[in-house]
């Protein structure tokens, strides 16, 4: 029986196509199995979250997927971690310079810290700062234990970088923070290749202008604007001298030329925060009230929220 | 505490426990041999860097704290895990400076006021009501992609004959730049970049010092 090479080659055509088809679809599908971050309340996508989170925690997944999570990570995890597109989705957790926010400073013991993580509020006006004496107490994988308990939580690392930028940057992307703090006296060199790392991986850069004269002349040299600058008294400073004052006056120098959101650190009562969000605060960072677990955490947060409205 | 009269080489780890262990091994066990647990390696594991040093170094621990804010809080932590020295910007407000210097004398350790950015050290060492162990003159990592900015070897002299205190000098890396940070009269080198791991040029600038020293 003669072959019916056109039958033959239109039947190879056909089934290419369906080859194509299907292999493409199933390629999309793949792709598309995703959890919006925004939308994942429900206790069943908390659950897998969680679940990740512990597999990050148990060293079974590269630390970066909470990262991931939060919508930060190098796409290129898709190709080494096929399970995570099983989870997330790339929508970051980000600032909205139209809306006020409360920064909760953790910087007691990590017992102390777990309590008031379990109190504060659901809102996403409260920025959670892993600080310093925390992160050099603990080290930087704290960020991970928090983010466990805070799965959705804009996680800020204070790591108060005067050297190494792109090395303490990607400290911080690597456990899954969301911004950096670095030191506005740090050299210049130091904040260019913090910010350029920043901005890399997906992370926000804050930069605290404790003990900075003239802000304007150091937010001038830089070669990118952080995201947020950081107006401090210290807590020696405060302690020692009752006339070092918050500097709000700075506030408005520096939003008439730059467009950046300005947090203030140092204030401690409802006073202080009402007065910092007058002066035109964005963020208002509190530390003192939540050194300790003690009282009632939630409330004392709620009272802050209001008053930042 | 450290003496005046000897020449130190201290050597920063900065990547992680198991280099800061394996180098530490390495080590030859030397009076004049530093360890410093670098501040990105204090950020990264946080106390527990300290207390793995002292676990294999019997030594003079140095932890790199670079403290800006809480002077005291920090240096009570560090010293209770067993650091000898610790260090503070000199960048930051004096008032924790001053808070820094005393309670590491309280706590009979040696503290480091770290000049990194720092253009006038003077500036600062005179605002101090107590003096401090030691200055760091410093060109940082990032600073160094600047070759107009170099390791202020001019100041060390001048620093020394006003306030009699120990300086060590950050920012170079090799066997020649060890030798040189002695001969301008630093007390301490600080060398990092060939010890993380150690390299055959690290353990050759250890040799050079130790046959110098």
């Amino acid at each position: 029986m003669p072959f019916d090479w056109g039958e033959i080659f239109s039947g190879a055509l056909r089934l290419l196509f369906w080859v194509f088809v299907i292999y493409s679809f199933s390629k999309k599908k793949k792709r598309k199995i995703s959890i919006n971050i925004d939308e994942a309340n429900s206790p069943a996508e908390t659950i897998t979250l969680q679940e990740q989170l512990s597999k990050i925690k148990s060293g079974k997944i590269y630390s970066g997927l909470v990262g991931m999570i939060v919508g930060q990570l190098n796409p290129k995890i898709l190709d080494t971690e096929p399970n995570a597109v099983a989870v997330v989705s790339a929508k970051s957790v980000g600032l909205d310079s139209k809306k006020r926010y409360l920064q909760v400073a953790l910087n007691g013991n990590w017992e102390d810290a777990q309590q008031i993580l379990r109190q504060l509020p659901n809102s996403e006006r409260i920025l959670i700062e892993a600080g310093t004496p925390f992160i050099k107490r603990y080290g930087i994988n704290i960020i991970t234990e928090i983010r466990m308990l805070r799965p959705l939580a804009y996680i800020v690392a204070d790591l108060k970088t005067v050297d190494m930028g792109e090395r303490e940057a990607n400290l911080a992307a690597d456990v899954g923070a969301n911004a950096v703090i670095g030191l506005g006296i740090a050299p210049v060199e130091t904040i260019n290749a913090l910010s350029e790392a920043c901005t890399k991986r997906g992370l926000d850069m804050f930069l605290d202008l404790m003990n900075v004269e003239q802000p304007l002349v150091v937010l001038k040299q830089l070669d990118k604007l952080p995201k947020v600058v950081l107006l401090h008294r210290g807590v020696d400073e405060t302690e020692t001298d009752s006339a070092k004052t918050i500097p709000y006056f700075q506030i408005n120098q520096i939003k008439g030329a730059y467009k950046i959101m300005v947090a203030v650190a140092g204030a401690d009562s409802e006073r202080d925060v009402k007065s910092a969000v007058f002066n035109g605060a964005d963020i208002v960072v509190l530390w003192k009230s939540f050194y300790k677990f003690e009282g009632n955490v939630g409330q004392l947060a709620e009272r802050f929220l209001a008053e930042i409205r | 505490m450290l003496d005046p009269r000897q020449r130190y080489l201290q050597i920063a780890f900065n990547q992680s426990l198991a280099e800061l262990k394996s180098g530490i091994l390495s080590l030859p066990k030397n009076k004049n041999i530093i360890v410093e647990i670098g501040t990105p390696l204090i950020k990264s594991v946080g106390v527990e860097a300290i207390h793995t040093a002292r676990n294999f170094w019997s030594g003079y621990i140095l932890a790199d704290l670079k403290c800006m804010d809480r002077g005291a809080t920090e240096t009570n932590l560090f010293a209770s895990a067993g650091a000898n020295g610790i260090t503070c910007l000199g960048l930051a407000p004096i008032a924790t400076v001053d808070a820094f210097v005393v309670e590491c004398a309280n706590l009979k350790i040696d503290s480091f006021v770290d000049m990194l950015g720092v253009k006038f050290p003077f500036e600062i060492l005179q605002k101090l009501k107590k003096k401090s162990t030691g200055v760091v003159l410093h060109r940082g990592v990032d600073e160094a992609v600047n070759r107009a900015k170099i390791v202020p070897y001019i100041e060390i002299n001048r620093i020394y004959g006003a306030y009699s205190c120990l300086i060590a000098s950050a920012g170079g890396e090799t066997g020649r730049e060890v030798a040189r940070a002695h001969f301008n009269g630093s007390h301490i080198a600080v060398v990092w970049r060939e010890f993380n791991p150690i390299t055959k040029v690290g353990q050759e600038i250890i040799k050079e010092f130790l046959r110098k020293a």
